[in-house]
């Protein structure tokens, strides 16, 4: 019972905090001008334009073709990530010689791996994953390198005790405490990932939401481009909750305090 | 003398060496011929085309483009998200009827707004600039809130019982106390404006460092695009590195909170 109110008190102000957006949303739609404004198309004309010009089944494909591109890179940049970037927290030669290469790598602003990747690979769906890959990295590589590092000594100490080989005390000590860090670095990497995607399918590609989207920009059907901007805003929102909502599940049982990082 | 032992242990003598092996490596594989893809050039190459875009002219033009695109929207967006991000912090009604709004916006994934964007405001810088401060004005909103909201009790206590007035409180207590958070939210705030301008280059506004990368890839010119890409990657760290020294301005204390909190 107390439980339950208390759950109506946490989600209610939750609801009131969309006020503004749908309060904007609603001017937006009553202004008289904004009918005969070509740029400012009201939201009721942009999901008219939606049905009108995809319907809902070539929305979904596209946001599915994304989504892929999305999961797949995420993926790789994990396990690419947790290996180089245990690899630098632990070895402290590793950690030297890479830190000023990463460094600028890390601050090169990601997009620009597109050209290069278009080059080398052509327009290909290694090629997309690629490069969200090499985008969404960074953030799961330097989590998992200083979580290695600071790794509890104690810890450390137990593993040198029971005389366990590196591989092992990499595996069985390390890499457990580092996963927190590195599931909060794949959380920074998400939005990363998603613009990248986009990005790389926005720029002479036929799949995906960004085609759809660079498609009415160039038609200059404007209510099409706010809608599907709209549907791009939920896909963002669903996917942020849905990596909160999987992270959450993993962690649950995860031992208190493993996290060092 | 702990100075000079600051300094030189900060050079990296190992990490220096690998870049440089590297970048040899790279050399040396495209002179033996090791390589011979098509569109992977030498970094000699690569030298030999910046100067050419450096003679021209071009190579300047496009950085001062996408350099005042960002800071002018980096600025916008400092502005606008301390005086939001003050808001948020100050007024419990603002955060109850707003944050939820705030927390959906900025999920948004921000270069779905290009295309909007290029239509509203044209093929121009106005569109490159509201697209980087809306990016870039959510982490120095967030981190401005967020800052205000760990001020210690103590120092809301301390100003009551100077009866400062909530104004007063607010300009000579809070917003100093919440510094630290805010200058990392404003270095935060500078990446993505940097990664945001040159996405606005590169699918929407034909200008600038973004632009002529892209251009440089379709009309197969690798040596150009990676001069591009090395002046782009090079505006990135200089602009950190500007803003960390401009940290050092604000009060000592938010500097050493700040460079704690970087990862």
């Amino acid at each position: 019972m107390t439980a339950g109110l208390r759950y109506v008190g946490g989600v209610l102000p939750r609801l009131f905090g969309f006020l503004p957006l749908v309060l904007g949303l609603v001017i937006w739609e009553l202004i008289p001008s904004a009918d005969d404004s070509p740029f400012f198309p009201p939201p009721s004309a942009w999901l008219e334009d939606l049905r009108n010009e995809h319907g809902l089944g070539e929305i979904l494909s596209a946001l599915w073709a994304t989504l892929r591109t999305v999961v797949i890179g995420l993926l790789v940049a994990t396990v690419v990530g947790a290996v180089v970037g245990i690899a630098i927290g632990f070895f402290r030669v590793v950690r030297l010689s890479l830190s000023t290469t990463l460094e600028f790598l890390r601050a090169l602003p990601a997009p620009v791996i597109i050209p290069i990747a278009v080059l080398a690979l052509g327009q290909t769906e290694t090629m997309k994953v690629f490069c969200v890959a090499f985008a969404s990295v960074w953030p799961v590589l330097l989590n998992a390198a200083s979580a290695a590092s600071s790794t509890t000594p104690l810890l450390v100490d137990v593993g040198r005790t029971l005389q366990l080989t590196r591989a092992a005390q990499v595996r069985k000590i390390v890499l457990p405490s580092t996963v927190p860090a590195i599931l909060l670095g794949v959380r920074v990497a998400l939005p990363v990932a998603v613009i990248l995607t986009i990005l790389v399918e926005m720029l002479g590609s036929n799949v995906g939401i960004g085609s759809l989207l660079i498609d009415a920009q160039r038609a200059y059907r404007s209510a099409d481009a706010f809608g599907l901007l709209f549907a791009v805003g939920i896909f963002g929102f669903a996917l942020n909750a849905l990596f909160t909502a999987v992270g959450w599940l993993f962690l649950r049982r995860w031992p208190e305090g493993a996290g060092a990082g | 003398m702990a100075l000079a032992r600051a300094a030189t242990s900060r050079v990296n003598i190992y990490g220096l060496v690998t870049l440089v092996a590297l970048v040899a490596i790279w050399q040396l594989l495209v002179d033996g011929g090791v390589v011979t893809a098509q569109y992977i050039v030498a970094p000699t190459e690569v030298v030999a085309a910046a100067d050419e875009l450096l003679a021209s002219g071009q190579l300047q033009e496009a950085t001062l483009h996408t350099l005042s695109a960002v800071l002018i929207g980096w600025a916008l967006a400092v502005v606008l998200g301390l005086l939001l991000g003050c808001m948020f912090g100050l007024f419990r009604a603002a955060r109850t009827y707003g944050m939820a709004t705030v927390d959906l916006l900025r999920s948004l994934p921000t270069i779905a707004l290009v295309p909007p964007a290029v239509l509203v405001f044209g093929f121009s810088v106005k569109m490159e600039v509201s697209v980087i401060t809306w990016a870039a004005l959510w982490p120095i909103l967030i981190n401005t809130a967020g800052g205000i909201a760990q001020v210690p009790r103590e120092l809301h206590d301390a100003a009551r019982t100077f009866r400062l007035s909530r104004l007063r409180t607010a300009v000579s207590v809070i917003v100093p106390a919440a510094m630290p958070s805010i200058v990392v939210g404003a270095r935060l705030a500078m990446a993505v404006a940097v990664i945001l301008a040159i996405v606005a280059e590169m699918a929407g506004n034909p200008a600038g460092l973004g632009y002529e990368m892209v251009f440089a890839q379709q009309a197969i010119q690798p040596a150009d695009m990676f001069a591009f890409i090395v002046t782009i990657g090079l505006l990135g760290v200089v602009l950190n590195a500007a803003l960390v020294a401009a940290t050092r301005l604000v009060p000592p204390v938010a500097v050493a909170e700040s460079q704690r909190e970087r990862r």
